[in-house]
């Protein structure tokens, strides 16, 4: 009788053992999960705020008076580059003037297109037929953002003067990160 | 009698106790699932937003009453709805596919910041169809951006890149 009571006492013990070993591995399950959550949450935001960030700077950059297609391209439009007056700004005796402006160390300008994947620098002598426009350098930082814009200009055809918009890409690489 | 209560009461405590790993297992493999239902992931992206807004202003190589007065992107596509011709008597959506096929392609290079693919859709309204323009493969991680304008009824620009 006494070893029957003994026994059934260890069977209580293990049974509670078991029971405590569950219920702890339920918690860290259930933490766990709610750590995946939380983390693919945290990444996802992080990302998107870096994007906006670099987008908002880009943007700021595009509808500045002295990149801006303003009216002189048909209507106001966002994120629209007049290529004219940015070849005009990116000579020497003018950008130098504006070197400790916005607070970038380079600033570029890739038409993407139409292009033949030339790669070739714009000057007065080339352009329009060309594909990077190096509007500032003052050494580059290592680290670069860059969005797309609109490189629009004043065409001619056979002597008729006509707007036309290229796809680009506005690259930046900030002073104070290295 | 006493022995076969006692026998009794030992089985029921042994269901109970299945019962409960029972429910951890459970409880597990809904854990499982979440973790891999979080790896599939998508969201909307300034970068693709900014790069429909410069498509839609694209000047393209199909005009209207003259040689100079070009279509943009946004007129091109009405156009090409409307099966209307170009100045030069090209089809407009010819014309449409070939510079929408290139600027992608220009743009979004496959390899690229892991980019894998991409599928652009023009959508007329609400449901008279529209034009697909596809490349490399689709996978679970994407980035979307749409657009829309009203020119003779809404149209919808929705790029997705599959990473």
């Amino acid at each position: 009788m006494k070893i029957q009571f003994r026994k059934k006492g260890q069977m209580k013990i293990q049974q509670m053992a078991f029971m405590l070993l569950a219920v702890t591995l339920l918690f860290v399950l259930a933490g766990m999960a709610f750590l995946v959550i939380k983390m693919g949450d945290l990444r996802e935001s992080a990302q998107l705020a870096k994007e906006r960030d670099a987008n908002l700077l880009i943007l700021k950059l595009a509808n500045s008076p002295e990149f801006a297609c303003g009216a002189s391209l048909g209507n106001p439009k966002t994120g629209c580059i007049d290529e004219d007056k940015i070849m005009i700004l990116s000579q020497e005796k003018n950008i130098n003037k504006y070197k400790n402006f916005w607070g970038v160390s380079k600033i570029e300008i890739r038409r993407l297109y139409p292009s033949e994947n030339k790669k070739v620098i714009c000057n007065i002598g080339n352009y329009p037929n060309c594909e990077i426009i190096g509007v500032l350098e003052k050494g580059e930082s290592g680290f670069s953002s860059s969005n797309f814009v609109s490189l629009c200009r004043k065409a001619s055809l056979n002597g008729e003067i006509y707007d036309k918009c290229d796809i680009a890409r506005l690259i930046i690489w900030p002073e104070n990160v290295r | 009698m006493k022995q076969f209560f006692l026998k009794k009461r030992a089985q029921e405590e042994m269901i109970g106790f299945v019962l409960i790993v029972l429910l951890v297992m459970i409880i597990f493999v809904v854990f499982l699932f979440i973790s891999g239902s979080k790896n599939e992931e998508s969201y909307e992206s300034s970068e693709i937003s900014s790069f429909l807004e410069s498509l839609k202003i694209y000047t393209a190589s199909c005009g209207d009453s003259s040689e100079t007065d070009f279509y943009s992107i946004t007129e091109l596509i009405a156009e090409c709805r409307d099966n209307q011709k170009c100045y030069s008597g090209e089809n407009s959506c010819e014309v449409l596919d070939s510079e929408i096929g290139g600027i992608l392609n220009q743009s979004w290079e496959m390899g690229i910041n892991n980019l894998k693919g991409y599928s652009l859709e023009i959508i007329y309204g609400e449901s008279e169809g529209g034009l697909n323009f596809e490349e490399g493969n689709t996978t679970s991680f994407s980035r979307i951006g749409t657009t829309s304008f009203i020119r003779g009824g809404k149209i919808t620009i929705s790029l997705t890149n599959f990473y």
